[in-house]
């Protein structure tokens, strides 16, 4: 049974980008395309990690990384957070918010692979 | 059963957009659904091509995305500038990243900056003494621009990647080596190849420009130095004597020169000199020092002005680096009105009286040069109202801005048609020198000294 990653991002071809890659790897990829469907799927499924983006519609990634921390069943999820601000202020923001590891867009798909490895191992 | 078979029949026809007729048969029954298989093969076939396709698209991209991310990471790497710098961090750290980029599997990165020699080897499977070979061979090349080697296509059993690292100058060259897949490099790995070269050639003119920059303030330091003890040698005062009025001026060029002057005064004489010492900066400035107290301290044991003159050039000579010299026009006057003039290497002094010019030439080498030189001093009686002029090189050798001298010939005449004081006189052949070579550049300093005697 391989490890599910839920990938929350606003952007289509960034999320079909990154879907790819991670079903390259053997990994199982849950998309949500904001927040709130983000906190809908996470009601369905324990996905073994999630990668979020921060800035989207309806639901930004703070408030999902908040909703996260406030329930028992999903704080320990790990979180990798993609941002498209460069700023330091997002980044602590975020770690102090319970996220693993904070990396800026354009990311390199191949060090996202490697975190998502570092977090939860292979597929 | 009919029934059934009549709906499935018409459900078909319409689902294939055909006529349907109203007699059914079990033969145009199987002959639609085969209709219908084949339309459903093609359609997964077709679905099968677009997902295909579209997998491919996703890798391009995301390999563009790999690249623009590898740009601009390493970009954000190679343009931290610190000072000392840290190039061998960066670009240790830059090229991890490049590999997200580019799949190599060896490397060499060979840079040189004005402060030091870096040498980056990453020998992936490829052997020391291999990655040595193609090192060589790197650096036997000219290289001017981007070339990419095959196995079969060249003489190299690997596939190599080369691109210089050209700035200001060039820098050096990145070398990215892979042998295991034949002609693995390609266009685009050149381009991302091309783009760090150069933000590392931009991050070497940085270190370039910085240093030139430190080593000018600290040239331009030294000269302030230079320029504040030649300034301190010069007399702030000038001796009174009844009968003898004394003028000089010092233009120190913008590389402080050695242009040295002095007046004295002792038991009723003027001592006067006028020196250029050779070499600039400080080292000119100390030697200037030197030549300064050495003679104050021996013109009160001395008997003669070619004395004082021969025991100078003696200390000089012993005391001072081969390729240093100083010449010199050193002259005493009293009230009496008798010159005594040593010319060691200078320029001619004038001796100036209405239409009347005569000239002291030199009668020795410069000071610094032979030791036991005898200096011969001229001695000559001064009408009231005659001139004493001497100047330094940078009178006689000023250029204007189409590189001509200014030349004996334009000094004599201000002083052939002079009349005046010496302060005077000084300002005129200051004014005309400067005049001469406005808006040229000032490559040596100027000293003007004039004597005027007036009689008793």
């Amino acid at each position: 049974m391989s490890k599910t990653i839920l990938l929350v991002d606003d952007s289509d071809v960034l999320r079909k980008i990154t879907s790819f890659n991670l079903k390259k790897q053997g990994y199982k990829v849950v998309e949500a395309k904001d927040g709130m469907e983000a906190l809908e799927k996470l009601e369905e499924l324990k996905p073994d990690l999630m990668i979020l983006d921060i800035m989207m519609p309806r639901l930004d990634g703070f408030n999902v990384l908040k909703r996260m921390q406030e329930n028992d069943e999903w704080k320990d999820i790990p979180v990798i957070v993609l941002t498209a601000k460069g700023g330091e202020e997002d980044e602590k923001l975020a770690l102090s918010l319970g996220a693993k590891r904070v990396m800026t867009k354009p990311f390199s798909p191949i060090q996202l692979l490697e975190e998502v490895r570092k977090e939860i191992g292979d597929a | 059963m009919h029934d059934v078979l009549s709906k499935i029949y018409k459900k078909l026809c319409e689902i294939l957009a055909v006529e349907c007729d109203e007699d059914i048969s079990e033969e145009k029954l199987l002959k639609l659904l085969e209709t219908l298989e084949k339309e459903i093969v093609d359609y997964k076939n077709q679905l099968e091509e677009y997902s295909m396709t579209l997998d491919a698209h996703l890798e391009e991209l995301s390999k563009a995305y790999e690249e623009l991310s590898t740009v601009f990471e390493v970009s954000n790497i190679l343009s931290v500038f610190e000072y000392p710098p840290k190039l061998r961090e960066q670009l240790s750290k830059a090229f991890k990243i490049v590999k997200n980029a580019i799949n190599y599997d060896s490397l060499i990165v060979k840079i040189r900056t004005p402060l030091e020699k870096i040498l980056l080897k990453v020998p992936g499977s490829l052997s020391g003494e291999e990655l040595e070979r193609i090192e060589k061979m790197i650096d036997s090349m000219k290289l001017k621009k981007t070339v990419i080697f095959e196995p079969g296509k060249s003489e190299m059993v690997e596939n190599l990647l080369i691109v210089p690292v050209i700035g200001s100058e060039k820098w050096g060259y990145i070398g990215f080596v892979e042998k295991s897949v034949k002609g693995i490099f390609t266009a685009a790995d050149k381009k991302i190849a091309e783009t760090v070269a150069r933000q590392i050639a931009a991050a070497v003119d940085r270190i370039n420009f910085v240093n030139k920059e430190i080593e000018r303030q600290r040239f331009l330091q030294q000269l302030e130095i230079a320029r504040k003890i030649q300034e301190s040698l010069f007399p702030r005062v000038m001796p009174e004597i009844k009968g003898i009025e004394i003028s000089a001026v010092s233009y120190p060029a913008i590389h402080v020169g050695g242009d040295y002057y002095d007046v004295l005064e002792m038991g009723g004489k003027i001592y006067a000199v006028v020196a250029d010492v050779s070499g600039k900066g400080i080292p000119a400035a100390l030697l200037m020092s030197t030549v300064r107290s050495t003679l104050r301290t021996l013109l009160e044991s001395v008997e003669s002005l070619s004395e004082l003159v021969s025991k100078l050039n003696k200390r000089i000579t012993e005391d001072f680096e081969e390729d240093r010299f100083v010449t010199m026009a050193f002259f005493s006057l009293d009230r009496n009105g008798e010159l005594r003039v040593v010319n060691a290497g200078h320029d001619p002094v004038y001796i100036v009286k209405d239409d009347r010019m005569e000239t002291v030439g030199s009668s020795g080498v410069p000071l610094g040069i032979l030791p036991d030189w005898d200096y011969d001093e001229k001695i000559l009686e001064l009408d009231p109202g005659t001139f004493v002029v001497a100047y330094t090189d940078g009178v006689i050798e000023a250029r204007n801005v189409e590189g001509e001298e200014y030349g004996f010939e334009r000094l004599e005449q201000i002083l052939k048609e002079f009349e005046g004081s010496a302060e005077e006189l000084t300002a005129r052949i200051k004014d005309s020198v400067f005049s001469f070579s406005s808006g040229a550049t000032q490559h040596d300093d100027t000293t003007i000294m004039v004597i005027k005697y007036e009689g008793q």
